[in-house]
């Protein structure tokens, strides 16, 4: 799987440079040029990532997130879900890295086939960093507003909790 | 928005540490976060240059503009502003193509180079409604092949990794399509002309 991945990059990297050299283009002087725009963007973005995850990193460090998993406790008795998730649930909209480490522990901890592996697995995998996305997407670009952006973004990330746990209970 | 959830997060970090005796964790946490911040942007610099030269040649040798045509039905009704924009559609095109094959690297690139498109079209101090719809969707994204996490699985000696690819399409699609459903009738509140 890991193979298919790197795979289909490796054959994107290869058909892309291929094509253009058949017909007949200067290949490398046009990759040089198109990455040019690279350095002007990634530039541009440097101020808004520090900004974001600074913050993000002290939200983590800060142990937030834990006293609101504890708030969350009576919820997940209700409907009858490790309260494992929770803490996966309220990192996942914030830190991809984050999340990657904390679906690991529990692979280590609990097992790759136990419920709850596989519900963190399909949580972490079904839904973006929300903050991260929003933030390099607009970032730089002065806008006075992004509208109803992280709302409808967060319906989504709301519905990816709700329908994971569906999922499994339907098609186990 | 953003404005906001930034100062939320920093105070209620600052609330948290102190109900919790995590005030030098916090301290050293908002050292470390600045210094990965610029790991980060060099790591996107490496991966916008790489995409962003290929997708240069792609262009020329006209890949982009097959590609664009293969998703343009698609394309025109999420973007019915962008319809007759073709750079728009090829760009975004390269970016939902990125993201479906789970190649994570090179759709944040050709997704900056679309929302650079569109903002170089409408100008201004406000975000389109497709700009908007562009991003709530890289915010849900699609993948056909979740490789990273069948590869963790594997790793941790999962009997049958593969397992929940049915799981992850089935939850993705549908919290995809839910943002936008959201992002479609917020459009109709908020724009009115």
């Amino acid at each position: 799987m890991e193979v298919l991945g790197a795979a289909s990059v490796c054959a994107v990297l290869a058909l892309i440079a291929a094509v253009g050299y058949v017909k007949g283009l200067p290949v490398f002087d046009l990759f040089t040029a198109g990455a040019r725009e690279g350095l002007e963007t990634a530039l541009r973005l440097l101020p808004t990532l520090v900004g974001l995850i600074t913050a993000i990193s002290m939200l983590r460090a800060s142990g937030v997130l834990e006293l609101l998993c504890g708030a969350l406790r009576p919820l997940t008795d209700a409907v009858g879900v490790d309260p494992a998730i929770v803490p996966l649930a309220l990192l996942r909209p914030f830190s991809g890295s984050g999340s990657v480490s904390y679906v690991t522990e529990l692979y280590a901890q609990y097992g790759a086939d136990s419920d709850i592996a596989r519900l963190a697995a399909i949580l972490a995998s079904s839904t973006e960093t929300t903050f991260y996305a929003a933030a390099v997407y607009f970032g730089g670009r002065g806008f006075r507003s992004i509208r109803y952006t992280i709302p409808a973004a967060l319906c989504g990330d709301c519905a990816a909790v709700v329908l994971s746990i569906v999922s499994l209970r339907l098609f186990g | 928005m953003l404005n906001a959830i930034w100062m939320g997060m920093i105070v209620l970090s600052f609330a948290g540490a102190l109900m919790t005796g995590n005030l030098t964790a916090l301290s050293k946490a908002a050292a470390d976060g600045a210094q990965n911040a610029v790991t980060t942007a060099l790591l996107l610099l490496g991966a916008m240059c790489l995409w962003l030269g290929m997708m240069n040649i792609a262009r020329e040798a006209g890949v982009t503009a097959w590609l664009s045509r293969a998703l343009s039905p698609l394309i025109r009704r999420l973007f019915p502003e962008y319809a007759g924009e073709k750079a728009v559609h090829e760009k975004i095109s390269m970016n939902l193509a990125a993201n479906m094959l789970g190649m994570g690297n090179a759709a944040t690139p050709f997704g900056l180079a679309a929302m650079d498109e569109m903002q170089r079209l409408s100008g201004g101090y406000w975000p389109t409604k497709g700009m908007v719809l562009f991003v709530v969707m890289n915010t849900a994204a699609f993948q056909l092949i979740p490789s990273s996490v069948v590869t963790l699985r594997a790793a941790y000696g999962s009997a049958d990794p593969y397992d929940i690819m049915v799981h992850i399409w089935f939850v993705s699609l549908g919290s995809l399509l839910l943002c936008i459903a959201v992002c479609k009738v917020l459009e109709r509140f908020t724009w009115k002309s």
